[in-house]
């Protein structure tokens, strides 16, 4: 990425320090969040030219809601990346957490009591992912394919492959209150990333995930506790996704095994767009909500503008493509070094 | 190239694309754009209800406008429609992925004026204005062995292998299968009901054991569009081409080598290209105010019967296809 996460992948003892000062000189010297959100700008100008529609109230409250829910997974796999890991079995934690929900609604629970047991499902999956990877240090996209499969299998046998329905409307609140004109479920999603902003930036945990991702060895040998922090962050990441989960419960107002399984490969998407590196040691929860919006923005747009569906996917993916293209070429290097 | 370079080069391909995407003004609110939402776009099914609701809506001047998520996933599908309400469409028609799902989305539709139609699959009923049906459980049920009985002269054993066996819209077709063999056939004898899975495979070992249980066996149904291929493959490959009768729903695009090597004499499903014509002419009732009636004439698809209790209507009788008329269908 540049000169100095080169240098820091050299293991040594005395290069604990050097740490806050990589992760800084990695986020002064990535213009990519800059480059995502002026194209996404000038989109926004273009399809508000094209389309009367675009700038409508109606149309970003719409927007929003999808965006919530991609940008809490987002957030988590943010966490992930920034240790070097990755998980893929985001979308299954979801539908364990969505199932489980729909059979506690069916068990007439109160609305919290529902919502604390998808909490809980997604906490528990991702606390088996953390065990495993922090713990038995076993490799994050072994693990997780693994768990991915085992999840979505578990998903399915709880609901038999069928859909839930029947919630309570204190649970679909989340999709339909919209104080002040904006959808509740944006404002739990803006909260969660301030929290993830202070996290990453002033805790001591923070600090050790950073540490984590950019030398795993330097790490464990100035005495960082690596198997806790790799725990707390697929733990994490379970729990956003629990949450993934009772927000897409309430906007479709049903559960299914295969409700999240769109959002996995959108939040590596969104994070890498952000212009994490996917090797880990560098994170920036406004690069990685930059990223995530950008994602919705420009597939929104597209529709609005009458692009046909395969068009939009590509175009989309295009988005991507130019971003880092251009993040890398503003650096002024080839992007092998990553 | 230098660095200056790239820049300027990226710089002209972007420009180049948003050029190439067109910069004219789209209306805004139109007074009448129907927007038809598939479960999924790409497929030859759909694309042929495309065609046909694009012909319709442009005799009767409804500005047509067809989209929808690239897998068939009930998430998608609904991000895809809160996409287009910001557009408020005049008349909004959808194939819904889940009849659960889709619901809260179209309520919301509804609940800012605009007229929802439902069409080749329901959504709950209080999220939809109307219900555009293919063909009545009953009348397709009966069809079908009414095919199989023909052929078979009214007598021998016969067997059937279904889709899943939880799917209700394939029990219901199996209800009405047997209900009139055992009304109107009472010669013919069903030996048995397995699953294929919606899987040509599966179908095909079903089929394959089916056809060495039951030496006597005359005549196979296949009740979800992945089965009847499967069967007459097996039955092509047990070299009992002719001697057993294959009836059943599928379409003329997996159907038409069968067809054509007279394995299968008819093959039964519905037109999903006067499914989309009917559904823009519906879309075309609801912005005229219009309440469609019973027995109503809809042209270029016939008389449509109507349930008002239920908001449903429906198109009408099922389709055979057979060697005479299969080379006009592609789906």
């Amino acid at each position: 990425m540049n000169s100095t996460s080169a240098s820091s992948l050299e293991p040594s003892v005395n290069s604990a320090p050097k740490f806050a000062a990589h992760a800084a000189v990695v986020l002064s010297e990535n213009l990519q969040p800059v480059v995502v959100a002026i194209l996404v700008f000038a989109f926004c100008i273009y399809a508000g030219y094209r389309s009367g529609d675009f700038w409508s109230a109606l149309n970003w409250q719409l927007l929003v809601q999808p965006l919530a829910e991609a940008g809490l997974v987002s957030l988590g796999m943010m966490f992930v990346i920034a240790t070097g890991g990755i998980d893929l079995s985001v979308g299954s934690i979801i539908g364990v957490a969505a199932v489980t929900a729909g059979v506690a609604a069916h068990r007439n629970l109160p609305f919290y009591a529902i919502e604390l047991t998808a909490l809980a499902s997604g906490l528990l999956c991702g606390a088996f992912n953390g065990v495993l990877i922090g713990v038995f240090r076993l490799s994050a996209i072994l693990v997780t394919l693994g768990s991915m499969i085992l999840f979505s299998g578990i998903a399915l046998a709880i609901s038999n492959g069928n859909s839930f329905a029947g919630f309570p409307d204190s649970v679909l609140w989340w999709n339909d209150a919209t104080p002040l004109g904006v959808p509740v479920e944006f404002v739990l999603f803006l909260g969660i990333a301030a929290i993830s902003a202070v996290l990453l930036r002033y805790s001591l945990w923070g600090h050790y995930v950073i540490a984590v991702g950019s030398n795993r060895v330097a790490a464990r040998y100035s005495g960082y506790p690596v198997a806790l922090t790799l725990f707390g962050v697929y733990t994490l990441q379970g729990l956003l996704c629990g949450m993934t989960g009772i927000l897409l419960v309430a906007r479709l107002a049903s559960a299914r095994a295969d409700l999240g399984q769109g959002l996995m490969l959108m939040a590596i998407a969104a994070v890498v767009l952000g212009g994490a590196p996917i090797a880990g040691g560098a994170a920036s929860v406004i690069a990685t909500v930059a990223g995530v919006a950008a994602f919705y923005i420009v597939q929104d747009g597209l529709l609005l503008l009458d692009v046909p569906p395969f068009v939009q996917r590509a175009l989309t993916s295009v988005l991507l493509l130019v971003a880092v293209a251009v993040g890398i070429l503003l650096r002024g290097g080839r992007g092998d070094r990553q | 190239m230098n660095r200056s370079e790239h820049i300027r080069f990226t710089c002209l391909a972007l420009s180049a694309m948003l050029l190439a995407a067109g910069c004219s003004r789209l209306p805004r609110n139109s007074k009448t754009l129907f927007v038809m939402v598939p479960k999924l776009v790409g497929i030859p099914y759909f694309n042929a209800a495309r065609d046909g609701a694009s012909q319709e809506a442009s005799r009767v001047g409804l500005q047509f406008f067809y989209t929808g998520p690239t897998a068939a996933d009930a998430s998608l599908q609904v991000d895809v429609i809160a996409g287009l309400l910001a557009r408020h469409p005049a008349v909004l028609a959808v194939s819904c992925d889940d009849a659960n799902a889709l619901a809260p989305v179209l309520r919301r539709a509804r609940r800012y004026g605009i007229p929802v139609l439902t069409w080749d699959a329901d959504a709950q009923p209080d999220a939809r204005d109307w219900f555009v049906s293919q063909v009545e459980d009953e009348t397709l049920g009966r069809h079908v062995m009414d095919v199989l009985a023909e052929q078979l002269g009214g007598r021998g054993q016969y067997a059937i292998i279904t889709g899943s066996l939880t799917a209700s819209n394939l029990n219901a077709w199996l209800y009405w299968m047997k209900k009139q063999q055992q009304e109107k056939y009472p010669g013919m004898q069903l030996v048995s009901v397995v699953p294929g899975n919606d899987d040509q495979q599966q179908s095909f070992v079903q089929a394959q054991s089916l056809l060495q249980a039951y030496p006597d066996l005359r005549g196979i149904i296949g009740n979800s569009s992945a089965a009847p291929p499967a069967i007459a493959r097996a039955i092509e490959q047990a070299g009992f081409s002719g001697n057993i009768t294959i009836a059943g729903l599928s379409t003329p695009n997996l159907m038409r080598h069968y067809i054509e090597s007279g394995t299968v004499k008819t093959i039964t499903l519905w037109d999903p290209g006067k499914l989309g014509r009917l559904t823009a002419a519906v879309a075309a009732m609801m912005l005229r105010h219009e309440t469609p009636s019973d027995g109503m004439d809809v042209s270029n698809v016939g008389r449509i019967r109507v349930f008002p209790e239920t908001h449903k209507i429906v198109m009408g009788s099922p389709l055979d296809f057979t060697k005479e008329n299969i080379g006009q269908y592609w789906f």
